[in-house]
């Protein structure tokens, strides 16, 4: 048995949908779609993560083996196996991506994929570098654990990363209802991208959507509501590097200067927090803003 | 007894793809720069302005004034704190103005840089009184009340 990534293959696909998405830009006069800095970090992102899961896929590989050692049921390859493993792989995705947006530690590798204004299909190629360092793996353990193997649970995840990245786009409105109502959509999705306090922290899913509605993180997109993309302080920087480690840079630099009893606290609180009330949470902008926001449709 | 999985990662065909992937990535950049997305944008208007400065803690815009062209802006609050509104890209962030910006006034144009960010605003007649309130939001305690 191999590992099957199927990501590689999507890869022509990609630049193939980034193209004609360009092309949509042009010729609808979308001066601020696209910008070329901006395409070329989130590209250069995408192009660094593929060499950092390469490295990290033998050290992810082998504690998905370690977990599947303890697995409570022997599943195999049975054909159903692999829609189970699909659905119970996004919803780990959900409870991953959501800690990665409320556990600072988890969020500083996440944070370059929010970190620019624009929300085009390259955004979505603006993935972490140091998800292996962020315990990312963590949250598909249970599944190994369960009895899924190792090599279908990360051929799941690679199917999951590349159905988000067609959502990725202004250039499509809302699908019909019932898809809306069932899969992640490029509607959905701009919510989650949007750092207007109504949507903050908002539609963690990956594939289906049905967990932020289960789970209550759910928003619709307001027509009344444009959105603005990016973070709530904005990177302004196009320095690859910048866009990659600025928030490790950041926490190191909190975690010196705090007190010793408040130091772990800028490692595992959500973003925003600060022992001396100086800084704001996504809980507190909503909180704030909230007197002031359209009603909800 | 329970079969133990093997895993082996198998890298499509060594480096052949990331190769590929490199030369994907440069022909988007260079088509993106060829279909003409970069260069200076202009504010939307006053209204974008005074959005992004309203998104600062706190920060309740009650004065704003706009460069000559749009292509930045700066946006006065209640207590006296400036907000400067900055291209970056084809997009635009609000800063707070404190006490690591510089100042620079020339011929009606501010010239005011917050890091690595430099902005040079043509006020015309109005440069003067925000130079003023600038110089008192970068030193509050020197030249304030």
């Amino acid at each position: 048995m191999s590992g099957f990534d199927p990501l590689p293959y999507a890869i022509p696909l990609f630049v193939l949908l980034i193209l004609v998405e360009m092309l949509w830009a042009r010729a609808c006069k979308r001066a601020r779609a696209y910008e070329v800095r901006d395409t070329a970090v989130s590209l250069g992102l995408g192009l660094g993560s593929i060499v950092a899961g390469a490295l990290a896929a033998g050290a992810t590989g082998a504690l998905l083996v370690q977990a599947h050692d303890f697995a409570l049921f022997e599943i195999g390859w049975a054909w159903w196996a692999w829609g189970l493993c699909f659905v119970l792989d996004d919803l780990a995705y959900y409870w991953q991506h959501r800690f990665s947006h409320r556990v600072r530690w988890m969020w500083a590798s996440h944070v370059n994929h929010h970190s620019s204004q624009h929300y085009n299909l390259s955004t979505a190629l603006r993935q972490t570098w140091t998800g292996f360092i962020a315990l990312n793996f963590v949250f598909r353990l249970p599944l190994a654990a369960a009895g899924f193997e190792p090599a279908m649970i990360l051929t799941c995840a690679g199917l999951n990363l590349i159905y988000q990245f067609w959502i990725h786009t202004e250039a499509i409105g809302r699908m019909p209802r019932c898809f809306e109502a069932v899969m992640n959509t490029p509607s959905h999705h701009r919510v989650h991208h949007a750092n207007n306090a109504i949507y903050l922290d908002r539609n963690y899913a990956g594939t289906f959507i049905v967990w932020d509605r289960v789970f209550g993180t759910f928003a619709p997109e307001e027509e009344a509501v444009p959105i603005r993309y990016g973070l709530v302080h904005q990177l302004g920087s196009f320095n690859l590097l910048r866009a990659a480690f600025h928030e490790w840079v950041a926490i190191a630099r909190d975690v010196r200067q705090a007190p010793w009893r408040h130091k772990l606290s800028y490692l595992w609180r959500e973003p925003g927090w600060s022992h001396d009330g100086s800084r704001e949470t996504s809980d507190m902008i909503r909180a704030r803003t909230r007197g002031s926001l359209p009603p909800s449709t | 007894m329970r079969r133990r999985p093997s895993l082996r990662a198998e890298p499509v065909d060594g480096l052949l793809p990331l190769f590929g992937a490199g030369v994907a990535v440069l022909a988007l950049i260079g088509l993106s720069a060829w279909l003409g997305f970069g260069g200076r944008q202009s504010l939307e208007g006053p209204d974008e302005a005074l959005a992004l400065a309203g998104e600062l803690r706190g920060f309740t815009p009650n004065r704003l004034v706009l460069d000559r062209d749009g292509g930045a802006a700066l946006v006065g609050d209640t207590l006296g704190r400036i907000a400067l509104v900055a291209p970056h890209g084809a997009h635009f962030i609000a800063r707070e103005i404190g006490p690591e910006a510089r100042l620079d006034r020339t011929d009606g144009e501010l010239s005011i840089a917050i890091g690595a960010m430099r902005v040079i605003l043509a006020l015309g007649d109005e440069a003067a009184s925000w130079e003023s309130l600038v110089s008192r939001a970068i030193a509050p305690a020197e030249t304030g009340p």
